[in-house]
């Protein structure tokens, strides 16, 4: 199988699955992304995104229960997978040895 | 439209209901509907009308619409993670008959009326005849001309064009077996074989039309492709047999992949 690459924003979407749990869901998480990035996204791009990465296998979603603040619409609430976890991991790694190569970012003393 | 606050704009959602598939729908409605409220609050009537409509229109996208039953049964676009193999290689199919309807099309559309003053005239003499020209011969060309020939019926004015017209099947022929090798290549260059990804594939499409349709308009190819040469013929075996080739490699099985 060849290896999957994920751009910036599915590895962001991907990473906000992971932190918002059990209320992951479209609307969520474009407010989420709004809120810690101050970042202005667009609903239909998250949504996009999260189709793509189930796709890949690396989220699933099951349908939650409606509620009044959205017109009695059902939710759908994805869940990162083992496989999303991993290629979260696996990002991160890579990241922080490249980060580890850059002379400025280097802390004197430290490692 | 039921359990909405009596300001909802309601034609956004309509909109939004004409293209987007059944099984997604309730969701990104009841989203929408849920960011309509907040802006509500943040903004004002006004302007979270404005978001909505705005927000509902850029639902409208391939990422979307091609998410439709009707595209996933055509087989374009299967998503589930079972059938990428299948639904690439039926996109692979479809867009590959396509450019060759384009090359043929083309080529019948510029073939040569009569014959050209070189080796042609001779190819198109012999095989109507079923004569042998200049060494070596290329028997199997004359007997396809001669098959070719017959379209001209009972007017020997037309024979020449008939025959020209084996030339631009076997180059369309041969732009068809084009497309396939740049995508299988693709495949091979980008290593994935046992599970395909939805991702990769505009991308190895693009290269192959790109890259089949300029061989197609290319000048050496195209002059060979209008008149009856033996060229347009070696190139459709060389094209199939790479493409066997290609195809053969790309076999993941071994028990199918001495048959």
């Amino acid at each position: 199988m060849g290896k999957e690459y994920l751009g910036e924003f599915e590895e962001l979407v991907l990473t906000m699955v992971g932190v918002l749990q059990e209320d992951a869901y479209g609307a969520a998480i474009a407010d989420e992304i709004g809120t810690r990035l101050k970042r202005e996204v667009n609903l239909s791009a998250v949504h996009v995104t999260l189709y793509r990465l189930e796709d890949k296998g690396l989220v699933k979603s099951r349908l939650g229960g409606a509620t009044k603040e959205r017109g009695g619409r059902r939710k759908r609430i994805f869940t990162i997978t083992s496989a999303g976890l991993a290629t979260l991991k696996t990002m991160k790694e890579a990241r922080l040895d490249l980060w580890k190569l850059i002379p400025q970012l280097k802390v004197v003393g430290g490692h | 439209m039921h359990d909405l606050e009596p300001n909802t704009p309601l034609w956004p959602l309509r909109f939004l209901a004409r293209f987007c598939p059944d099984h997604l729908y309730e969701e990104i409605e009841g989203d929408l509907i849920q960011k309509f409220y907040k802006d509500n609050t943040t903004f004002g009537p006004a302007r979270a009308k404005r978001r909505l409509i705005w927000n509902s229109l850029c639902f409208f996208r391939p990422g979307v619409i091609l998410r439709n039953r009707r595209f996933r049964l055509s087989g374009i676009l299967r998503t589930d993670a079972n059938s990428h193999e299948l639904s690439f290689n039926r996109a692979s199919n479809l867009i590959g008959w396509l450019v060759f309807s384009i090359a043929l099309i083309s080529y019948f559309l510029t073939v040569e009326e009569t014959a050209s003053l070189w080796d042609c005239s001779e190819f198109i003499a012999a095989s109507t005849k079923l004569q042998i020209p200049h060494p070596p011969g290329a028997p199997l060309f004359l007997l396809a001309g001669r098959i070719f020939s017959l379209l001209a019926l009972d007017d020997p004015t037309r024979i020449a064009y008939a025959t020209n017209l084996l030339s631009a099947l076997a180059s369309a022929f041969t732009i068809l077996f084009l497309f396939w090798s740049i995508v299988l290549f693709g495949r091979k260059l980008t290593g994935v074989t046992a599970r395909f990804s939805v991702a990769k594939t505009p991308l190895l499409l693009g290269a192959g039309i790109a890259g089949a349709l300029a061989f197609a308009y290319s000048d050496s190819f195209w002059f060979s492709a209008v008149e009856a040469e033996v060229y347009a013929m070696s190139s459709f075996f060389t094209a199939f047999v790479v493409w066997c080739i290609l195809r053969w490699d790309l076999i993941e099985d071994p028990s199918r992949s001495n048959r």
